[in-house]
C-alpha cells in the first residue's frame, strides 16, 4: 500500500516512515503541508497519515483536499492531546480516524491495517 | 551614519550568526533523527545493541561537544512525549547509554532557577527514579518554579505515594501549581488518612488542595472533616469545600449542612443551599418553609423551587394514600 506520511518533526516523520516500511508499505515522506497537497495530486497514495501542525498548509487543509478530490482515500489525523475540538473539526472534513500524542507505533500499524481492509474491498468490488 | 553604519554591521552579524546555528541545529536534528527513529522501533535489547552500534560518526563527534548533546537531548525529551510503550522505554534506555542523565543532573546542580527547573523536568520526563532524594529537598525550595518542578516530578516519579512532602512545606500551593498536580496523578492506589491529615495543615494551601483530592479521589467517608471546614476564616478554603461536597453529597448531607446555613454569607450561603436543596428529604420541608419567606429573593426562590420539586416527589405521593396531609403552598410560577 502506497501511504503519504506528512509531519514536521524529522524524528516523528522518520519513526513513522520506517515503521510502515517495516510493516511492508509504501511510504512518501513529506514535512510540510504544502508539499502533501503536491504528492497527493502527483503520487496517488491509497492512505495519508497527517499531523494537524504543518507548515505552509494545516492536516486539516490537507484532509479536506483529499476528501474533496475525485478518488478520496482514508485519512488519519495525528494530533496532540488538548485538541479535541480540532478533532471533530478534522471529521467533519472526512477524516477517517486519530491517534492522540504520545501513542506506540504498534497502535499506528494497527489503525493502518483496520483502514486498509475496507480500502481493499472497495476497490475490488 | 557611522550609528548606522554600526547597527547595520550588527545585524549582518547577528543574523548571520543566527542562520549558522539554525542551519547547525537542522543538520544535527536530522543526523540524530536516523539513529532515534531506529532506537525507537526496537522490539528487545539486543535490536537496541545492533542499532547502536549502527550510530554514524556525524552522531558520534556532535556527542563529544556541548552544543550537540544539548540538541540531541532536547530531541530525545520533546521525542519521548509524542510515544508510549516500547518506543518511550527505548528513548529512556537511549539517555541512560548516553549518560544524558549527567546533563540533566549539570543543570540541576545549577544556581541559576530557570536552567535548575529545566533539569529538574528532564529527570521527571526520563523517569530517573534514582535521583528522587535529591529531587524531593526541593519540593519547598524558595523559588516559586523551582519549587512546582520538583513537586510535579516527584508525583510524576511515584504517584500519589510523592504526595508526602505536603506534610511539611510552608511555601503556598498556588492554584495552578494545584491543577498541575492534580493533572498528574492518575486513577491509582490513594491513601485517605494521608488526605486527613493534610485537611488538618498548617498550610492553608494544603488544606484546600486536600479537599480538590476528596473531590477527584470521591472520599465519602471525609466529609465530616469537610463540614467542619465552612467555619474556616480562609475563603477559598470554604468555597472549596462547598465545592467538594456538592461532589460528595449523599442522603445525609443536607441534615449535617442546614446549620451551617445561617452561619455562612453571600455567595456561599447560596451555595451551601444548592447542594441543601439537591439532597433534601422529607423531614428537612420546614427549612425550606422558614426559607420562603426570605428577603433574600435568590433563596425565596431557591426554596420555593424546592418546595414545589419536593411536593411533586414526596408530599404528592403521601397524598395519594393520605387524605389528611398537609399541603403545602405552592406557586403555579417561579416567584422572580
Amino acid at each position: 500500500m502506497k501511504i503519504l506520511v506528512a509531519d514536521d518533526e524529522p524524528i516523528m516523520l522518520k519513526t513513522i516512515a520506517l515503521k510502515l516500511k517495516k510493516d511492508g508499505h509504501e511510504v512518501i515522506a513529506t514535512d510540510n503541508g504544502r508539499e502533501a497537497i503536491e504528492l497527493i495530486e502527483s503520487e496517488k497514495p491509497e492512505l495519508v497519515i497527517t499531523d494537524i501542525m504543518m507548515p505552509f498548509a494545516s492536516g486539516l487543509e490537507i484532509a479536506g483536499k483529499v476528501k474533496q478530490s475525485a478518488s478520496p482515500v482514508p485519512v488519519i489525523i495525528l494530533s496532540s492531546m488538548g485538541q479535541e475540538n480540532v478533532v471533530l473539526e478534522a471529521f467533519n472534513l472526512g477524516a477517517d480516524d486519530f491517534i492522540t500524542k504520545p501513542f506506540s507505533p504498534n497502535e499506528l500499524s494497527v489503525r493502518v491495517k483496520r483502514l486498509m481492509v475496507p480500502h481493499a474491498a472497495l476497490h475490488l468490488t | 551614519m557611522i550609528l548606522v553604519c554600526s547597527l547595520l554591521v550588527f545585524m549582518s552579524i547577528y543574523s548571520f550568526r543566527r542562520h549558522q546555528f539554525t542551519t547547525k541545529r537542522n543538520w544535527l536534528k536530522k543526523c540524530f533523527a536516523d539513529v532515534v527513529s531506529d532506537i525507537i522501533l526496537c522490539e528487545s535489547p539486543e535490536e537496541l545493541e545492533v542499532a547502536i552500534s549502527k550510530v554514524d560518526n556525524n552522531v558520534k563527534t556532535a556527542l563529544k561537544f556541548r552544543y550537540g548533546r544539548k540538541v540531541l537531548l532536547k530531541e530525545i525529551i520533546h521525542t519521548k512525549a509524542n510515544f508510549t510503550g516500547h518506543a518511550a522505554d527505548n528513548l529512556v534506555w537511549l539517555y541512560e547509554r548516553w549518560s544524558f542523565h549527567q546533563d540533566s543532573l549539570a543543570r540541576f546542580a545549577s544556581d541559576k532557577w530557570h536552567i535548575k527547573a529545566k533539569g529538574i523536568q528532564q529527570l521527571a520526563e526520563m523517569r530517573q527514579t534514582r535521583f528522587l532524594k535529591r529531587i524531593y529537598r526541593d519540593t519547598d525550595h524558595p523559588n516559586a518554579l523551582v519549587r512546582k518542578e520538583a513537586q510535579v516530578a516527584i508525583v510524576q516519579l511515584i504517584g500519589f505515594e510523592g504526595l508526602r512532602f505536603l506534610r511539611f512545606i510552608q511555601y503556598p500551593l498556588t492554584q495552578w501549581q494545584q491543577l498541575c498536580l492534580l493533572h498528574q496523578l492518575n486513577e491509582q492506589d490513594i491513601n485517605v488518612k494521608s488526605i486527613e491529615e493534610w485537611l488538618r495543615s498548617a498550610n492553608e494551601t494544603v488544606v484546600e488542595f486536600a479537599l480538590r483530592l476528596i473531590e477527584k479521589y470521591k472520599c465519602f467517608t471525609l466529609q465530616n472533616l469537610i463540614i467542619d471546614l465552612l467555619n474556616s476564616p480562609n475563603q477559598n478554603i470554604v468555597s472549596q469545600a462547598i465545592q467538594t461536597l456538592n461532589e460528595i453529597a449523599d442522603e445525609d448531607t443536607a441534615t449535617l449542612l442546614i446549620p451551617y446555613f445561617d452561619m455562612l454569607a453571600g455567595i456561599h450561603q447560596h451555595e451551601l443551599l444548592q447542594i441543601i436543596v439537591n439532597n433534601i428529604q422529607p423531614e428537612q420541608h420546614s427549612f425550606l418553609l422558614d426559607l420562603s419567606t426570605s428577603t433574600d429573593p435568590l433563596i425565596c426562590n431557591t426554596a420555593l423551587k424546592a418546595l414545589q420539586k419536593f411536593h411533586v416527589q414526596f408530599i404528592g405521593k403521601k397524598q395519594r394514600t393520605n387524605t389528611g396531609v398537609y399541603l403545602l403552598p405552592v406557586p403555579e410560577k417561579d416567584v422572580i
